[in-house]
């Protein structure tokens, strides 16, 4: 059997990341949960990515999302990175595009929509077209 | 600083500046009038001066030249001639001074004479041989007579008229004066009224303004973490809810979480119509061709309005300056105003959405055949929380006034029950060369914004 791919979720919401956590893993993918950005980068010592993918919240006490993904994309620029708001914010959004975020997602996030978007950051694909950034109108 | 807020500043400051230079007019007036009355009182005060020296000379003159006659002392005599020699002269001096004086004092032809005659009276007494002088001579007579007689009377007459004139004078000085600082005191009130006035009325504006940012502020903090709050909870409760979903297999499950999943939705849309209200970014703006960009934008929409079987009618101003805007967020407001237009037409009509350039704004209607609106509804139609929609949150509207306001623009709206509803917005232009467009209808007409709601 092959081995799952590994997910890393970071999120201070504790429901939320046992949310992600059961339907990804309900999906066959290896989910490891941090509780914050602090401790998921220590997790991620190391040379080698020990993930294939990380989504992590934005808002978060002590080091935020935008700051994490910047870590992220200097010490592993491969590896995809999905971020999660409860913010529809046009500069985060911006922002987040600009230091190399996968794709950016608004809280609530359809299963669907969030497993789309998992596959196609694990298998390569470029992210979804979107004109508008992914929160709806009124 | 805002296109209105310059033309202000441009206005007071052109008012405060006239009205200053002609308080420094009247101010270098006022300087010099009480310099005027200083040199007048003692133009003045020479000429009476002038008058009583030949008054006394005249007295003088008479009693020297009756002691000439009777001495028989050489060594006064000599002493008596020398004088009466020079009083003579100084009486000619005076007289031509007296002329000269002030162009006012207007000094009779009569008078002139009689003076003259004395001084000439005087200089042939001192000419007389010695046989001839006797105490009773006649020339002695006719110097004493003009000494005591009508000459002396009429120089007196002549300093009386001069004080009488001198005093007139004076009081047209006052008046001038009197005159002078009410203009003044009128111009400060008058630069009180244009300059102060409408800078309290301004005052007042942009301490409202400054009242309502801050309850906007507070509102948009509570909005956020109004929006935090729940969109946390829902974002578990909502993988959740798809994940049981699969798990569940019984006849009403899946309408039971199709209904749950509705309402979902339903807390989902009002977070997010407080959070963009809130947090309305800074726009980026870019130079945009109006016509070409709006043809662009409603090709997108154009299958929805045909599912409304709603008639989209464009009637673009085939030159139109091009615009500064943030097209998201310009496409944001005109989107909401679209679906406010689609919901008052449930069973389709038109939206008529037309271009014109009324300097110095580029003015876009967009006008719907809807129900249209009461009065009350159309006065509160951009109050943030106000709706008149089963459902609605109340911020499309206010966010789409709230981006135009950001852009330097206005939105109005006129609308009337039955008669469908008409919003204006106009946009400032951007300072770059007009934009030649296509038109792709015919030329609207520049009729005034409607301007029951702004």
């Amino acid at each position: 059997m092959n081995n799952p791919q590994s997910i890393l979720v970071v999120d201070d919401d504790a429901e939320m990341l046992k949310a992600l956590t059961f339907a990804l893993e309900k999906e066959g993918y290896a989910v490891t949960g941090q509780p914050s950005a602090d401790s998921a980068l220590s997790s991620l010592r190391g040379d080698t990515p020990r993930f294939d993918l990380v989504i992590t919240d934005i808002a978060m006490p002590g080091m935020t999302g935008l700051p994490f993904l910047t870590a992220l994309k200097k010490a592993f620029p491969a590896m995809p990175v999905i971020l999660i708001t409860a913010y529809g914010d046009w500069e985060q959004y911006r922002n987040a595009l600009g230091e190399g975020a996968f794709e950016f997602l608004c809280k609530p996030i359809d299963k669907t929509q969030l497993l789309a978007c998992v596959r196609r950051a694990l298998g390569g694909e470029p992210p979804a077209p979107s004109a508008t950034p992914p929160w709806d109108a009124f | 600083m805002s296109h209105a807020a310059a033309t202000f500043t441009k206005r007071i400051t052109t008012t405060y500046l006239g009205a200053l230079a002609v308080l420094a007019a009247l101010a270098v007036v006022g300087y010099h009038l009480p310099q005027a009355e200083l040199k007048y009182q003692q133009t003045s005060a020479a000429v009476l001066n002038l008058i009583d020296r030949q008054d006394i000379l005249l007295e003088r003159t008479a009693l020297l030249a009756e002691h000439f006659l009777k001495t028989s002392d050489d060594g006064q005599r000599a002493r008596l001639r020398e004088e009466l020699e020079r009083e003579a002269r100084e009486m000619e001096e005076a007289q031509t001074r007296l002329h000269r004086a002030d162009p006012r004092l207007a000094v009779p032809a009569e008078l002139d004479r009689q003076v003259h005659e004395h001084i000439a009276n005087v200089r042939r007494l001192l000419e007389l041989p010695s046989s001839e002088r006797t105490a009773g001579h006649p020339l002695s007579k006719a110097i004493f007579a003009q000494a005591t007689g009508r000459l002396s009377d009429d120089l007196e007459s002549l300093a009386l008229a001069y004080q009488r004139l001198d005093a007139a004078g004076i009081q047209q000085l006052r008046r001038t004066a009197a005159g002078l600082l009410a203009v003044q005191l009128g111009t400060l009130a008058l630069l009180g009224w244009c300059v102060f006035r409408p800078l309290v009325r301004r005052i007042q504006q942009e301490h409202d303004e400054r009242l309502r940012s801050e309850r906007l502020a507070v509102i948009g903090t509570m909005a956020a973490k109004f929006a935090h709050e729940i969109r946390n909870p829902l974002g578990s409760i909502r993988l959740n809810l798809d994940s049981l979903r699969e798990n569940l297999a019984g006849n009403h499950a899946p309408a039971l979480l199709g209904s749950i999943d509705s309402e979902l939705r339903r807390i989902q849309r009002v977070s997010s119509g407080y959070l963009k209200f809130a947090r309305l970014p800074k726009g980026t703006y870019a130079t945009i061709a109006l016509n070409e960009w709006l043809a662009q934008q409603l090709q997108i929409c154009a299958a929805e309005f045909a599912h409304r079987r709603i008639r989209l009618d464009t009637q673009f101003v085939p030159t139109l300056p091009a615009v500064r805007a943030d097209g998201a967020q310009l496409w944001q407001a005109m989107l909401n105003i679209i679906h406010n237009a689609w919901e008052a037409m449930p069973d389709g009509g038109a939206l008529t959405i037309r271009t014109a350039f009324v300097r110095p704004h580029v003015r876009l209607e967009i006008a719907d055949t809807g129900h249209g609106m009461n009065e009350e509804q159309s006065q509160r139609l951009f109050q943030p929380f106000f709706s008149s929609k089963k459902g609605g949150t109340g911020l499309g509207l206010a966010l789409t006034q709230q981006i135009i306001l950001e852009h330097g623009g206005r939105i109005t709206c006129a609308s009337r029950p039955g008669a469908g509803t008409t919003f204006c917005i106009e946009l400032p232009c951007s300072k770059e060369t007009p934009v030649e467009q296509p038109t792709t209808s015919r030329r609207p007409n520049a009729s005034d914004c409607p301007g029951e709601t702004s």
